[in-house]
């Protein structure tokens, strides 16, 4: 480097750089950020599917708000729910709400529906609570959903719209916070829960933070030279600028993550300053900048290979910190000389210290480094992922005490998703997609599945009387005419050719996802691609036989799969014994439509006898082996054959379905009472037939009038698999159901954000720690170039810490989040590591606390109580390791007390 | 339930216009009365109305055509024309309880009885609510704001036990005319939730009348717009044109 410039040069450059800087700065503080927690999940088809169709539906910008008290319906809480409600639902920016206190109750009867609020008044004595609470159990998707079948709890679904998230969420909680006591527990699920309590939680760390910068400062002016002050502005805030706008003007994706380089570049740029030798020694001044540029390229390639993460904002990390890295380490020689020009900083002496170790110490360096590459090695496959809450945030947090609410209350919080494909006009695609909804409800480990099609059975009973999905194409668009418009449905359905089947997880089922994912996929793929319309009243006897005969089948399929592994094989064959009478009937009859409305007229009649026995007004499921008998009575009154008998029959069955144990659940459980409700004709006729079959009665005709009552039975539209049915159909239509959800996506996340992370770190240190031997052994006369490069700057005491946080990570069971603040910490080590093999004792000291402290403030910031704890202890451990390291090898006693003279 | 309010707005918007005299705008309840007289003045109608329904980048959803008469402020009977998915549905609405919908698809009539509530009517930026109102006056306390040219602007609350969903309207109402230009709905943090403008007055069957109305939903960022394309007034329609027998068969 030539002589320093003039005044007015040296002033030219820090006036122009400055300038620079604030343009860079205005770039990189106006990027859009990424700052949820989903950016941070890697970049894969299976998470860009499960982020598309969670952004379609609103999910992210949906949160739950959970009640808990004793009795959600006495009146103080229901009054201080529905104050509570009616405050959200006036704040502008809610897609929609949902609450007990909010929904309509709709009647329906013969000659049509009434539909008025659920909770019209607050009920004030004992009577009018349990008259609502009578009415709550008779209004579907209540129970389980919005009221805890317990009655102690209400969740309360907000969806705001995208752009309004941030506005109005923490309006929402403050209501909701205001509203709680002891009494009236309240708590907040989903992504605007979790971000805010993120973010909750980097505001607790201000006045932290403020205190770490005072306690920097206060080091900056006693241990440092204060003219370098304003050498230190010029170079680190360039670089800080520089790394900040350049994910910006690379047009990647900005984040939080990438704003760290500023950090990065404030450490590394410290360093620079702070060790610059002056611009007298050009000796060691040229052995300082060939150092620096070295160290600086050598940073800013590891971080650049981030750009290989899967993970986004970590691309953006690696970029922005590899041009703060080039830009502290460019910047810095060039700057420095300006910067002290400017001050007027004149440098009188030089210092007489070595910087070269002692071969000793590189030997045992190169001793240190295999083993340490075997301690990586062995480690390497160990780390496991835990992504839940509980582990990222603490068992006692409140993210995780939500959980718990939920799992306790609920039976569940975690939730997988169908994506169903196809035209929900079409009756056929609808009923692939109910049929595969009532068989998931059956899969253990599901407790409560939400299907697109209860809202189309909801509308068709309220406006045609029926609980069941339409014939005809026609009809279905008929009721899509009430559906359109309702913004609770923007949840579920996406423009008539996309729906979601929402299937909550039992704790239990959320235990094992992957078992439970297996048996749903099972069930996903068996399901028709593609369904067709036949009309059995256009076909031949021939082919409505063997149609009946596959509906049979699937009937069958549909009653195992509702009875669960208490369905008998039996099943079957009971319904097979009595099907040929009803197919002679059917294809034998001139007139279909009698037929038809017979059975009609039958279902109705078994259907209500059923729901009366269901929804008496004392309990929901008053099942004892009296009421069954009283039912199995009823029921066979109805059929109009007084010979047939079998009332244990029935009553046995009915024992098989609710077993003992299963008895209180079944009392309260809303998942229960619908899936009762959903197949209740093809559950009654299951019971029957077996009942038949046990009373010894065979081949009675009433027989056959109640296995017309299964629904997809008795309608001359015949809906079938295209696919696979060798007959000709009409309208057929596609069909596709695929399986998403964060457990699903979960496994994914651990590995690649986690575990690929490590393994990435660990193969760079390895490989550094291997060249650096093998340099040091090859090149003995000349190694000091090589041996900085790739041994002294990953073997720093972070760069150890490193080597060994998988396997602690993995015995501490950390979360994911480590890997992100292991890498900044990595690199910081290394920039303490580069410098301090340049410089004295003192200075070393005090880059090992100019890193620490804003390194430890930084990390906090990322929240998650186990990665601060974590990361937190490990960062002033790695930092002191790191002092002690490096201190051990370069500050030989040659080297001690050497003041640098100013 | 969607059908209860079956387009009061529509039928709001035919009207003749009649000027707010210096007796009317004496005061704020005088100007609103005059303005309510003016968009409720007939005995019956019949008209022919198409909703455009459209995003905020102003790309067209959907567009709904209806027919509706009407006889008095109660009595209406409303028939969809398109699109062809819901063509013959009809409705008939016999007074605020008593409404029933004919629906061919399934060839039942069913009666339906609803509370009006803040849900979006057939996705449009129009709630059930709003939709219901026909005369402001009876639903709401006027104050005058300020004359602004030739249009009074009034600051309209929700009276007691009045139940609807923003805190409050500011409408102008234009002098000579007494249309109701444009109405702009607040909530209780003085946020612009929504604003509807009327306008496009045009001559139809001899009656000046304002034949276009556009609802943009601010948050939502969405527009409705409602265009009258004819309209008949007080032809005499019988009371046996709203019955349940001529919901079914007049199709």
């Amino acid at each position: 480097m030539s002589s320093p410039t003039g005044k007015t040069g040296a002033w030219l450059f820090a006036a122009v750089t400055l300038a620079c800087t604030a343009v860079l700065f205005v770039v990189a503080f106006k990027a859009p950020q990424a700052g949820d927690q989903m950016a941070y999940l890697p970049d894969t088809p299976e998470v860009k599917r499960f982020l598309e169709i969670n952004r379609r539906y609103g999910n992210f910008n949906t949160v739950l708000i959970g009640v808990e008290t004793e009795n959600i319906l006495a009146p103080k809480n229901l009054a201080k729910l529905k104050d509570l409600t009616d405050a959200i639902g006036k704040i502008a920016g809610l897609s929609w709400m949902s609450a007990i206190t909010t929904v309509p109750e709709m009647r329906a009867s013969e000659e049509g529906v009434v539909v008025s609020p659920l909770v019209a008044e607050i009920p004030k004595d004992d009577a009018a609570v349990a008259a609502l609470k009578a009415r709550i159990l008779k209004t579907r998707q209540i129970v389980g959903e919005l009221v805890s079948p317990d009655f102690s709890s209400a969740l309360v679904p907000v969806t705001m719209y995208g752009d309004k998230v941030a506005e109005v969420y923490p309006k929402i909680e403050k209501l909701a916070r205001d509203a709680a006591s002891p009494d009236f527990k309240v708590y907040f699920h989903g992504a605007p829960a979790i971000d805010e309590y993120m973010r909750r939680g980097g505001e607790a760390l201000k006045i932290p933070g403020i205190v770490a910068g005072v306690v920097f400062l206060f080091f900056l002016i006693i241990g440092v030279r204060p003219s370098r002050i304003p050498a230190w502005l010029l170079v680190v805030a360039p670089a800080a600028a520089a790394g900040m706008a350049a994910p910006v003007l690379l047009k990647m994706q900005a984040s939080e993550l990438s704003m760290a380089s500023g950090l990065l570049a404030f450490v590394y740029g410290t360093m620079v300053v702070f060790s610059y030798p002056g611009p007298e020694d050009q000796k060691r001044l040229r052995s300082w900048r060939r150092t620096l540029l070295i160290s600086s390229i050598a940073l800013a390639v590891v971080f650049l290979s981030l750009i290989k993460s899967t993970v986004i904002p970590l691309r953006g990390l690696g970029v922005a910190s590899a041009v703060a890295c080039i830009a502290a380490g460019v910047l810095g020689p060039i700057a420095m000389r300006f910067g002290l020009v400017v001050t007027g900083w004149k440098r009188t002496d030089a210092a007489d210290w070595r910087i070269f170790p002692g071969w000793k110490r590189v030997w045992m360096s190169v001793f240190i480094a295999p083993v340490a590459a075997g301690v990586l090695l062995a480690t390497l496959s160990r780390p496991a992922a835990e992504n839940d809450v509980a582990t990222t945030f603490g068992p006692a947090s409140e993210p995780a005490r939500t959980i718990h609410f939920l799992d306790r209350r609920f039976g569940g919080s975690e939730y997988l998703t169908i994506v169903a494909s196809g035209d929900f006009s079409h009756p056929g695609f609808l009923r692939a997609l109910d049929d595969l909804a009532v068989a998931v409800r059956g899969v253990p480990g599901v407790a409560g599945v939400v299907s697109p099609t209860d809202v189309f059975k909801m509308v068709s009973e309220a406006m045609i009387g029926r609980y069941r999905i339409p014939d005809t194409i026609n009809q279905m668009q008929a009721l899509w005419f009430f559906l359109e418009g309702q913004a609770e449905l923007s949840a579920l359905l996406y423009q008539k050719e996309q729906g979601l089947i929402q299937i909550r997880l039992s704790p239990d089922g959320a235990k094992r996802p992957q078992e439970l994912m297996d048996s749903i996929r099972k069930l996903t793929n068996s399901a028709p691609a593609r369904v067709g319309h036949v009309d059995l009243r256009e076909v031949s006897s021939a082919g409505a036989a063997r149609l009946r005969e596959r509906q049979l089948e699937q009937a069958g399929k549909a009653i195992r799969a509702i009875l669960g592994a208490k369905a008998q094989a039996s099943v079957r064959e009971a319904l097979a014994s009595v099907v040929p009478l009803e197919l002679s009937a059917v294809s034998q009859s001139p007139d279909f439509r009698l037929q038809a409305a017979f059975r009609e007229r039958l279902s109705a009649v078994a259907s209500r006898a059923f729901n009366d026995y269901l929804t008496g007004p004392a309990a929901l499921m008053p099942v004892s082996p009296e009421q069954a008998a009283d039912l199995s009575r009823a029921l066979l009154q109805e059929t109009g054959d007084p010979g047939i008998r079998g009332r244990a029959g029935v009553d046995a069955l009915l024992k098989k379905w609710f077993p003992e144990d299963e008895m209180a659940m079944a009392k309260m459980s809303g998942a229960l009472y619908d899936r009762a409700l959903d197949s209740q004709d093809k559950v009654l006729a299951a019971l029957l037939i077996e009942e038949f079959r046990a009373g010894g009665v065979e081949g009675v005709t009433a027989t056959s009038e109640f296995v017309a009552a299964l629904r997809d039975f008795v309608s001359p539209h015949v809906f079938v698999d295209a696919g696979r049915d060798n007959v000709r159909t009409e309208s057929v239509t596609e069909t596709k159901f695929e399986l998403t959800g964060y457990p699903a996506i979960a496994p994914l996340v651990g590995s690649i954000t986690y575990v690929d992370l490590f393994r990435f770190l660990h193969w760079t240190i390895v490989a550094a720690l291997l060249l650096g031997a093998l340099a040091v052994s090859v090149f003995r006369e000349r190694p000091l170039v090589l041996f900085r490069l790739v041994v002294l700057v990953p073997l720093s005491g972070f760069s150890w810490l490193l080597c060994m946080l998988p396997a602690v990570g993995w015995a501490l069971n950390v979360s994911s989040f480590v890997s992100v603040a292991v890498t900044i910490a990595a690199s910081a080590g290394a920039c303490i590591t580069a410098v301090a093999s340049r410089t004295k004792n003192r200075d070393l000291q005090m880059a090992v606390l100019l890193t620490g402290l804003p390194l430890v403030v930084m990390i906090l910031g990322f929240q998650p109580v186990s990665v601060v704890m974590s990361t937190a202890v490990f960062g002033i451990l790695g930092a002191a390791f790191g002092a002690a390291v490096v201190a051990a090898h370069f500050n030989g006693p040659d080297m001690e007390n050497k003041e640098e003279t100013r | 339930m969607i059908l209860t309010t079956a387009l009061a707005l529509s039928t709001a918007l035919v009207a003749a216009p009649a000027p707010i005299t210096d007796d009317d705008a004496k005061t704020a309840g005088g100007i609103l009365k005059k303005s309510d007289d003016v968009v409720s003045n007939y005995q019956d109608q019949e008209f022919h109305t198409r909703m455009t329904l459209k995003t905020g980048d102003g790309k067209v959803e959907k567009v709904i055509e209806m027919k509706i008469q009407q006889k008095g402020q109660n009595k209406r009977l409303v028939r969809f024309l398109k699109p062809g998915d819901v063509k013959g549905l009809s409705v008939l609405v016999l007074d605020p309880n008593t409404t029933y919908v004919y629906l061919p698809q399934f060839n039942k009539t069913r009666r339906v009885a609803a509370h009006t509530s803040k849900q979006s009517f057939m996705g449009t930026d129009f709630t059930e609510q709003e939709m219901d109102i026909i005369r402001y006056d009876e639903k709401f306390e006027p104050a005058l704001v300020k004359k602004d040219g030739h249009e009074y602007v009034l600051w309209l609350t929700p009276k007691k036990g009045a139940e609807f969903s923003f805190a409050y309207i500011m409408m102008w109402i234009d002098e000579a005319t007494g249309f109701q230009n444009k109405m702009e709905y607040y909530n209780a943090e003085n946020v612009k939730l929504k604003t509807q403008s009327r306008g496009e007055v045009k001559t139809l069957d001899g009656v000046v009348t304002q034949t276009k109305v556009v609802m943009t939903d601010h948050i939502k960022k969405h527009s409705t717009e409602i265009e009258i394309l004819s309209n008949k007034e007080n032809q005499g329609l019988k009371d046996d044109l709203f019955t349940q027998r001529n919901l079914e068969w007049g199709k």
